[in-house]
């Protein structure tokens, strides 16, 4: 008994060091975003802002209307949403055809998927943006055919795992009740999947919504500036960097993506170990 | 409601396996035909064929003299209760009973009058606005029925729907099911590996084996005249006793030899044994456990120790050693009975099966004898 108080005080004692560590970064970018720019320096980065030092949310301001923050927030809102959603409809269905119709090339299909997980970034995106280019893929509206492409692997790696959870009966039943295959899909088994869209869209949401590499290769960085893009912009040339606006970025686009895995976030356990045991 | 007709129906998996051979079967309207066998008979995969979730690999199947190969599943008018019910989890009990009429648009007011119809029959009405995961075993049962009753189809087809309740919850839904087929007088095809299912609900029972029919007949037909020893075995509980003898033909006499003790048939049987000329052949003596009875006579008697005893309530099973086989007895609770005791066990010879050792056929059974008789004067 007293052991067991022990060792969960370590692990409590663990967990809080952790989560210390985790929020630091955040922290300090919050209270630096509501410093006047003089204010921000190494030697005084952990200062709380006093009376003198207090920008109120001049920075914030700065952010939005000077360095056009919403036209940021517009790309990438359409890059996330649009991709996303693909990722969850084609990936969902390619799940399901995989685990659905047995024979020797959807088992490679599935490997292949499973494979392009770990096949780094760096080893594509040159070519991978000459493409883009040819394909027209350059802009903020068709870029989601090329995340639909990198995060395939990862999506229909966790929904096959969900579908063969799914007794095949259930779909049989839809059959037999009157549905086409398309309806047994929509009707069916998409609602069924609901906990892993959510894990797997939360998943990619953050990924898409914080990604910079990408977005720098394949869009025309003069005409289409994402979030992550635009708090680059911020350091400018000649070394000159815009703390105070940065900040205030970067705290505003944390907010969406925190929003969206606070919503979500009992969904993405359920979703990730779906399937694994037998309920 | 319909007929169904399959035609040499073949079941051939493309690693080369037979599930269902040369499987022939006429159904007649309002019939409520059972498939019973074991594990691996084929009996689930037919259903499944019926259904159009499985492909016919040869025959036809037709429904309402409609021939229904290529038909989808979708398209036959036939409703199926699963084994594991296979609700939509996340639809209530209403929807997932009006999902069919829906994906058929037909008018709310209809459907909603067709689905509270079956929930009163089934006894559901409280439960329509509850998720599956909310119900316990025996009204998700009654869910999946009622799936099935609003559609209003031409046949029904349920793949061992009791197999999940418990002992007591089976019993009484299976008195339900009986009671809706003489509501809906519907044509219902039924799987099951429980026999005593089969005997209960059945107005005909298709006893399968390794893909093929044993036998198709009534259930007092399956038990009292099985057609070889697969369905003497397979029907009644405890089963059959079976001892290998050799026939004996003696100037009319004619004695079933087992080990030196001889058994002496009835006329009707020795007449059929004569006729089917089974002098120095072997010959299968079957015995049900209660027509084995603890009676002081010499005669057509069996003796050997008890090596088990279960205690069933009304009656007692006993099982005993005779040589090297075992033989089962059901008999009064009331009889006094110890362990490794000696017992003598009267064979009633009015109530014994004769199969062909080499076929594993029936020759007769002593039953047959008054029909024979009634048979000969009219």
């Amino acid at each position: 008994m007293i052991q067991n108080k022990i060792k969960n005080g370590f692990i409590i004692a663990g967990l809080i060091l952790l989560s210390v560590l985790y929020c630091y970064p955040i922290v300090l970018i919050l209270i630096n975003s509501f410093k006047i720019e003089t204010a921000i320096s190494t030697s005084t980065a952990f200062q709380l802002p006093t009376l003198e030092t207090f920008a109120g949310f001049a920075n914030y301001v700065q952010a939005i209307i000077a360095n056009c923050f919403l036209t940021s927030l517009f790309y990438s809102l359409i890059i996330t949403l649009t991709s996303v959603a693909a990722i969850l409809l084609f990936t969902s269905m390619c799940a399901w055809f995989i685990t659905r119709v047995a024979s020797k090339w959807n088992k490679l299909l599935y490997y292949l998927f499973a494979f392009s997980m770990v096949v780094p970034f760096q080893m594509v995106m040159f070519t991978l943006s000459s493409t883009a280019d040819a394909l027209n893929l350059n802009n903020p509206f068709n870029i989601w055919i090329i995340y639909l492409g990198f995060g395939a692997g990862l999506a229909v790696f966790m929904f096959c795992g969900f579908m063969r959870s799914i007794p095949l009966e259930i779909e049989e039943a839809s059959m037999m009740d009157g549905c086409t295959p398309l309806q047994t899909f929509f009707q069916i088994v998409f609602p069924i999947l609901k906990p892993t869209m959510v894990s797997v869209g939360i998943l990619e949401a953050m990924w898409i919504w914080n990604d910079y590499l990408l977005p720098t290769l394949v869009l025309d960085i003069k005409v289409y500036k994402t979030i992550p893009m635009l708090i680059q912009y911020f350091r400018g040339s000649y070394g000159r960097v815009e703390m105070g606006a940065m900040m205030a970025s970067i705290i505003l686009s944390i907010l969406p993506i925190v929003l969206v895995y606070l919503i979500g976030q009992k969904h993405i356990i359920k979703g990730v170990t779906a399937g694994a045991v037998k309920g | 409601m319909a007929k169904v007709k399959l035609e040499h129906i073949k079941k051939i998996y493309p690693n080369g396996f037979e599930a269902v051979k040369d499987f022939s079967l006429d159904i007649e309207d309002e019939e409520f035909v059972i498939f019973v066998g074991p594990s691996g008979c084929g009996k689930t995969t037919t259903l499944r064929m019926i259904a159009g979730l499985e492909q016919l690999s040869e025959g036809e199947l037709w429904i309402d003299e409609k021939r229904m190969n290529d038909v989808e599943p979708r398209d036959r008018d036939i409703a199926m209760v699963f084994q594991s019910y296979a609700l939509y989890p996340h639809m209530s009990v209403y929807d997932n009973m009006a999902f069919a009429l829906k994906l058929k648009h037909i008018d709310k007011k209809i459907i909603e009058e067709a689905v509270m119809h079956a929930a009163d029959i089934l006894n559901l009405k409280e439960l329509l606005k509850r998720k599956p995961s909310q119900l316990s075993g025996g009204q998700r049962q009654r869910v999946a029925m009622g799936r099935a009753i609003v559609r209003n189809p031409k046949v029904f087809l349920m793949d061992e729907p009791l197999s999940n309740l418990d002992a007591k919850l089976r019993v009484q839904m299976r008195s339900e099911i009986y009671k809706l087929h003489q509501r809906l007088k519907a044509t219902i095809i039924y799987v099951t590996h429980d026999q005593t299912e089969a005997m209960t609900l059945g107005t005909r029972i298709v006893v399968m084996d390794k893909g093929e029919i044993m036998q198709q007949d009534t259930p007092m037909n399956l038990y009292h005249r099985p057609q070889n020893c697969f369905v003497a075995g397979f029907i009644g509980s405890p089963q059959m006793n079976f001892i290998e003898t050799l026939c004996m033909i003696d100037e009319n006499q004619v004695y079933l030899m087992h080990q030196g003790q001889s058994f002496e048939v009835s006329s009707y049987l020795k007449e059929k044994l004569i006729k089917g000329n089974y002098h120095e052949k072997e010959v299968i003596l079957g015995i049900r456990p209660e027509d084995l009875k603890i009676q002081a006579v010499s005669q057509n008697s069996i003796q050997g120790k008890i090596i088990i005893k279960e205690l069933l309530g009304y009656e007692t099973s006993v099982r005993m050693a005779f040589y090297e086989k075992e033989i089962t007895a059901m008999v009064s609770s009331e009889e006094v009975i110890h362990m490794d005791h000696e017992l003598k066990l009267y064979l009633d010879m009015n109530h014994v099966h004769l199969f062909d050792a080499q076929t594993k056929q029936a020759i007769a059974h002593a039953v047959d004898a008054d029909l024979d008789v009634k048979g000969r004067n009219n």
